[in-house]
């Protein structure tokens, strides 16, 4: 259940918002930011993909190998961030303490009557720098911004801060660009994130931290056809209660000669990756880009203005990463009943789960399917943990060769699915071919099971056996339960070894157990029926 | 295939020419494919120097109302019938 919350489309989310909403707004920022940290914990421990994106940023940026803390660290100023746009889109912004950095460069350039284009980046706040923008400097800004994969944010926006939904340009559509110029000429700072590219957009090779990226020419070319100054800007935060906004002119007019367009375009962009680098040094744990930066191949972009960025949408790691408003506010809200009752609630399942992983057997008199629930490979090869199930499962084959084993697990990391390394795993241990299927497709445990349960079809489902490791049992049950499978259960290790790493699994599997239940609760209360699909 | 007018040749010449598409020819467009994703494969960016190469030599700004643009951009053919129409020089 990792990331099942985190897969909700952000419809349907409306009563969580308000539950955010209404916990930041009224238990007041300080609660706010003290669930902060085990929010962080959880992330840190579950969100793979945004972990390691940390990590490849973390080591260009420290020139170092970042150390758990500055982990923590990363992701805590990211959470801290996200609560803050609450409060900086309800207009507390009393709360703040804002330098301003460089202003006049865009105090000049707003009382010129012009507009220009303020570049910024997904290093820091944009959204403290765009409510600052207009509440306290009263600059006629305007925001390009993606409002369709976030229709239930947009719908926030709207209802906490009418002027703001004003100010965005939407992404997206031939128009886009047409609105820029139009509203560049209207005399509006037209605000743009110059850092990510979005599958399909045109790109060019910049260098950064010493290695090649690609970044999105739209901004700069756009700032040159229009004719308009380009104005860098970084919203940075600072640790508790501080902002610090940077401003600074890129360019007055970036000109471009039709013949060396490209060459031209490139230095600009250059200067803006410069900048960029510079400040990502300064305020390195400021970089929101939760994802390998360094990914998309620029080599295939040389040579060709027209040429298009291809690969997936970073937006897959950031969506996962910020798990939409639905997680955060369940995860929320089970904090919460864990502070309120002491930690009592957490007490119970934490007893189910040991009991489960202790009472349960290692053998199994059930025949037909043996289900194999896949670990995370570590280097490509299979892990302990893994090794310990495939090893409980060859047992039950041997015991009753008319048993058939379905491994399931997909490329959770690397290149090979945990399906076929386990597959590898059990041949080498000199199983048939014949005896194994494998579903490599489903990346963690409910979905893992979700597939089981179309594989196997309406006639097998009521008995198979499910092997899984010990501190796993009870999750395992309660989903399958939720998704109204009946395996029986079979635990991978003899017994249960108790010392700290184990203990301390079975913790994090009540933490789990117990956000999963309260979320339920939520979604039967708000009659969140999508959420609701997803887990039964 | 369906025959280009002579002032549809004219704005798919402005086209090629403008947006520096080189393995086009403008008399190869076909009036009624889209332009924008699909068909031509156009972006925002092309949008914007379409449009200000159509307000240098046509003399009109473009609007960027979005329902309207919907129908402008849509094929060669309504591109052409919307500049003749707004056209000033």
């Amino acid at each position: 259940m990792n990331r099942q919350w985190g897969q909700l489309p952000e419809r349907g989310s409306a009563w969580t918002l308000r539950l955010i909403l209404w916990i930041a707004l009224h238990i007041g920022r300080p609660a706010g930011r003290a669930l902060l940290y085990p929010i962080t914990l959880y992330f840190l421990m579950t969100a793979g993909e945004a972990r390691r994106g940390s990590q490849l940023f973390l080591r260009r940026a420290l020139n170092r190998e970042p150390s758990w803390r500055d982990r923590f660290r990363h992701i805590h100023c990211f959470a801290a961030t996200i609560l803050d746009r609450v409060y900086f889109l309800s207009g507390r912004l009393e709360h703040f303490e804002i330098e301003i950095v460089g202003g006049q460069s865009i105090f000049d350039q707003a009382a010129t009557g012009r507009g220009c284009i303020l570049l910024g980046s997904h290093l820091g706040s944009f959204e403290a720098l765009r409510v600052i923008g207009l509440h306290l400097q009263r600059l006629p800004i305007r925001i390009l911004m993606n409002t369709r994969h976030n229709p239930v944010m947009t719908r926030l926006l709207d209802a906490l801060n009418p002027t703001l939904a004003q100010t965005i340009i939407p992404v997206g559509g031939p128009e886009t660009l047409l609105k820029v110029q139009e509203s560049v000429g209207q005399g509006y700072l037209v605000g743009a994130l110059g850092d990510r590219i979005a599958p399909g957009e045109r790109a060019a090779p910049c260098r950064f931290f010493g290695e090649d990226i690609a970044l999105p020419i739209a901004p700069i070319l756009s700032a040159a056809l229009v004719g308009c100054p380009v104005i860098l800007c970084f919203g940075l935060y600072r640790g508790g209660n501080r902002y610090q906004m940077h401003f600074e002119l890129l360019a007055e007019r970036v000109i471009l000669d039709r013949r060396h367009r490209q060459e031209q375009l490139g230095v600009w962009m250059q200067r803006y990756a410069d900048r960029l680098e510079h400040y990502a040094r300064d305020a390195p744990y400021n970089w929101f880009n939760f994802y390998d930066y360094w990914q998309e191949a620029p080599s295939s972009l040389v040579g060709a203005e027209r040429s298009r960025a291809t690969g997936q949408s970073p937006r897959r790691f950031v969506r996962q990463f910020a798990m939409g408003w639905d997680g955060l506010g369940t995860l929320l809200l089970s904090n919460m009943l864990l502070m309120a009752t002491l930690g009592l609630s957490g007490l119970w399942l934490f007893h189910r789960v040991w009991r489960m992983a202790q009472d349960t057997p290692a053998q199994v008199a059930e025949s037909g399917w043996v289900v194999v629930l896949g670990v995370r490979l570590q280097r490509d090869q299979v892990s302990r943990d893994y090794a310990c199930r495939l090893e409980r499962a060859a047992a039950l084959y041997r015991a009753d060769p008319q048993r058939r084993i379905l491994l399931v697990g997909g490329p959770t990391s690397g290149s090979v699915s945990e399906a076929e390394r386990g597959r590898q795993f059990l041949l080498a241990m000199g199983l048939p071919t014949g005896a194994l299927s494998i579903e490599d497709q489903s990346l963690h445990t409910l979905d893992n099971l979700r597939r089981t349960r179309q594989l196997l079809g309406e006639v097998q489902r009521q008995s198979f056996v499910l092997v899984t490791s010990r501190y796993h049992l009870a999750r395992s049950e309660i989903l399958a339960r939720g998704l109204d499978l009946h395996p029986v259960l079979c635990a991978a290790e003899d017994r249960l070894r108790l010392d700290f790493s184990v203990l301390w699994r079975l913790a994090l599997e009540a933490g789990y157990l117990h956000w999963y239940k309260v979320g339920r609760a939520w979604s039967r209360w708000t009659r969140n029926r999508h959420s609701l699909a997803r887990i039964s | 295939m369906d025959a280009l007018s002579p002032f549809e040749l004219e704005v798919a010449r402005l086209l090629v020419e403008t947006l520096h598409l080189e393995d086009i020819k403008p008399e190869d467009i076909a009036p009624e494919e889209p332009l924008f994703n699909q068909g031509l494969g156009l972006d925002s960016i092309d949008a914007l120097e379409l449009a200000l190469a159509i307000s240098k030599i046509y003399g009109f700004q473009m609007r960027s109302d979005e329902q309207q643009n919907q129908r402008v951009f849509a094929s060669l053919r309504a591109l052409s019938a919307h500049v003749a129409e707004r056209r000033t020089h």
